[in-house]
């Protein structure tokens, strides 16, 4: 009895004695993990698949709602900067970065034929000139609205190509994509370039030439010198 | 006659110019900005369990930092989303400039799942662009966010996104002299750390596998460098082969059933590549005396590029996964290491050394149009984001200074830091999650 009293005081007193509580300590999300003595490499097969997965998707999109008719815009809503009117006319200059405003003074004022030419050249020239000077205006505008995602593998896949109607206020009557392809690259430059269209709508072009201007075709947007800017 | 002809010529002048044609144009320059995209918070449909805000928050920060589109301030919408079901009214979205718009909602479902669905909306061209739903575990929701970026980033650019993917890279604790590296994985975007190893051991050099369940990196464990393999759904590892030598630097191939990696054997360093399959001997691709490493695949697994200095300096080299036709693609100044191959298969990153400086640079696969990307003064180790149009890689200035993780995109564009629990180091970015 003795004995049995003696050994149960000796355990209570090494168990106070010997056993402090831990410290807390801070916890980290660590896993621990065990090294395997010996090689023992699986094939990277595919994972088996987890009892339920974490996400499901349906790739079929949703039915879109219905949109209400493109209607042309009877009002700018984009603001157009500022254009200072130069008293002096510039010279007509190769760079397409004249302003908006002699562009236009240039298709409002009546051209001149050259002297000595045919009268036949003369008409044609004429033309040529304001197709180019018109191209100019219509440049100078849609440039600032067309920021396409530059840098696809095939810088080729991005060019796209448009049938595009004006109506005389310069917004947009209609839009045909010309380009028809089921690569995404081609899908995001059409959107990107149909952005610029109308972001860019009414555009400033001399209404008195509205027979020259009304449809531009094909209206072709090659993004591949900009890769490196 | 000679009036007459006057008079004609006369009238020919006055008369109309030809008949319109249509005018053709080319368009070929334009202005590169970020695209204005509004992303109002989704909807609560009901019960959401409060992920509806959030999600439309990670989705804006996504793609903000990917540095293609600029989404606006949620005060500034001068109109608010009732019902994504119904076309938006696009004008108050024109003016504020918004030439994107993503409309979206969270509902907890009877289940217990989560229903994530979006609508991406041209508000110039008034029409949806795409519309997905997505359902989960409420505790994914985060994942979802990604996948939303993705789909959104998807179709405005064309190219696949890499929102939903995570990084490993080497979490470095602890005094220069003595600092504890430990294995650790994240989000791309920094979110939801975890340590994997406990940091009793250093670990170097982590890269994933292609399903982004494994990951190979060096380890000390035992004093002896080797290469390990961790399981990220067990949380098992294995040494990959028992080699009498160190073994470092290993590399899966594309799919996943190869490792090549570096073996030093008697103070000579060379490239050998492991079927995982068969477990067989490892086959030997480079014998030069010089030292040949940092292996990284081509994505179609036909060709492996690497560093060595048979040369002289330090180059990058290129050889079919067989090892023959080895040659050198990388030529100049300096001193070129760590190249890894772009997913694209376009590209080929790299560590430049030059004048004091580390710089990371890009090059063709060939080796053409090399330049450097980077701005820092001590950049190294690139690993490609999974769609190849971004990078990672470590940074760090002096050496008291912290090492940090930094992404810039291929062409130079969009450094920014990625946030990490403290100091980080050789990220590796792996395949979008599948």
């Amino acid at each position: 009895m003795l004995l049995h009293g003696l050994a149960i005081a000796s355990i209570f007193f090494v168990f106070n004695s010997g056993f402090t509580p831990p410290k807390e300590v801070q916890a980290v999300p660590v896993e621990l993990v065990t090294i395997a003595p010996d090689t023992n490499v699986a094939a990277a097969a595919p994972p088996p698949p987890p009892e339920e997965p974490p996400v499901t998707r349906d790739l079929a999109p949703m039915e879109p709602p219905p949109v209400p008719e493109i209607q042309a815009e009877p009002a700018p809503e984009v603001p157009i900067p500022k254009i200072e009117i130069e008293k002096e006319k510039p010279k007509p200059k190769p760079d397409t970065r004249q302003d908006i405003s002699s562009l236009l003074d240039q298709l409002t004022k009546p051209q001149k034929p050259a002297k000595n030419a045919p009268v036949a050249t003369q008409s044609a020239g004429l033309a040529t000139a304001m197709t180019s000077t018109l191209q100019n205006l219509f440049l100078s505008q849609i440039r600032r609205c067309w920021s396409p995602i530059v840098g696809s593998p095939n810088p080729a896949d991005q060019i796209v190509s448009f049938d595009l109607q004006l109506n005389p206020d310069g917004t947009v009557a209609s839009i045909e994509t010309l380009t028809v392809s089921s690569n995404p690259y081609t899908a995001a430059a059409v959107s990107a370039a149909t952005r610029a269209i109308y972001q860019c709508s009414p555009y400033r072009l001399p209404r008195e030439s509205y027979g020259q201007w009304r449809q531009w075709r094909p209206l072709r947007f090659d993004p591949r010198q900009m890769v490196q800017q | 006659m000679k009036k007459l002809l006057l008079v004609l010529g006369f009238f020919a002048v006055l008369a109309p110019l030809p008949a319109a044609a249509a005018i053709a144009v080319d368009v070929t320059q334009g202005n590169l900005q970020p695209l204005p995209i509004a992303i109002p918070d989704f909807l609560p449909a009901g019960n959401d369990g409060g992920n509806a805000a959030r999600i439309a928050g990670v989705v804006r920060a996504d793609l903000e930092r990917s540095g293609l589109f600029r989404p606006l301030d949620p005060k500034s919408f001068v109109d608010h989303i009732t019902n994504i079901n119904t076309a938006p009214n696009f004008a108050n979205w024109r003016v504020i400039n918004a030439q994107a718009l993503v409309t979206g909602e969270a509902q907890l479902q009877p289940d217990g799942r989560l229903r994530v669905a979006f609508r991406l909306w041209d508000v110039f061209g008034q029409s949806q662009m795409d519309g997905q739903q997505f359902y989960t575990q409420p505790e994914n929701w985060r994942r979802v966010a990604h996948m939303v970026s993705d789909a959104i980033y998807q179709r405005i650019t064309g190219e696949s996104g890499y929102f939903d993917s995570r990084v490993v890279f080497i979490a470095e604790t602890g005094p220069a002299a003595n600092r504890a590296k430990r294995l650790a994985v994240m989000d791309q975007d920094g979110a939801d750390p975890k340590f994997l190893t406990n940091g009793s051991y250093m670990v170097l050099t982590p890269r994933f596998n292609p399903t982004a369940q494994m990951i190979a990196y060096m380890s000390y464990i035992g004093g002896k460098p080797r290469v390990y393999l961790f399981d990220l759904e067990t949380g098992k590892q294995e040494r990959l082969g028992d080699f009498p030598n160190m073994t470092f630097s290993p590399r899966f191939s594309p799919d996943g059933n190869r490792v090549a990696l570096t073996l030093e054997t008697n103070g000579n360093s060379d490239i050998y590549i492991m079927d995982l399959r068969s477990r067989g001997a490892p086959i030997r691709l480079t014998s030069d005396p010089g030292i040949d490493t940092a292996p990284s695949f081509s994505p179609d697994g036909r060709q492996i590029a690497f560093e060595s200095d048979r040369g002289g300096t330090q180059q990058l080299y290129v050889m079919n996964v067989d090892g023959t036709n080895q040659r050198r693609i990388s030529f100049g100044a300096g001193r070129n290491g760590t190249p890894v191959w772009s997913p694209r298969g376009d590209l080929i990153a790299f560590t430049r050394q030059e004048a004091g400086r580390f710089d990371i640079g890009v090059m063709g696969a060939d080796g053409s149009n090399a330049r450097v990307i980077t701005s820092g003064t001590h950049d190294e180790g690139p690993t490609w984001a999974p769609n190849g149009r971004v990078l990672m890689f470590t940074r760090q200035g002096r050496a008291s200074e912290q090492a940090q993780i930094w992404s810039v995109d291929a062409f130079g564009h969009n450094e920014r830091r990625v946030a990490t629990p403290g100091s980080a180091s050789d990220p590796a970015w792996s395949p979008l999650i599948q």
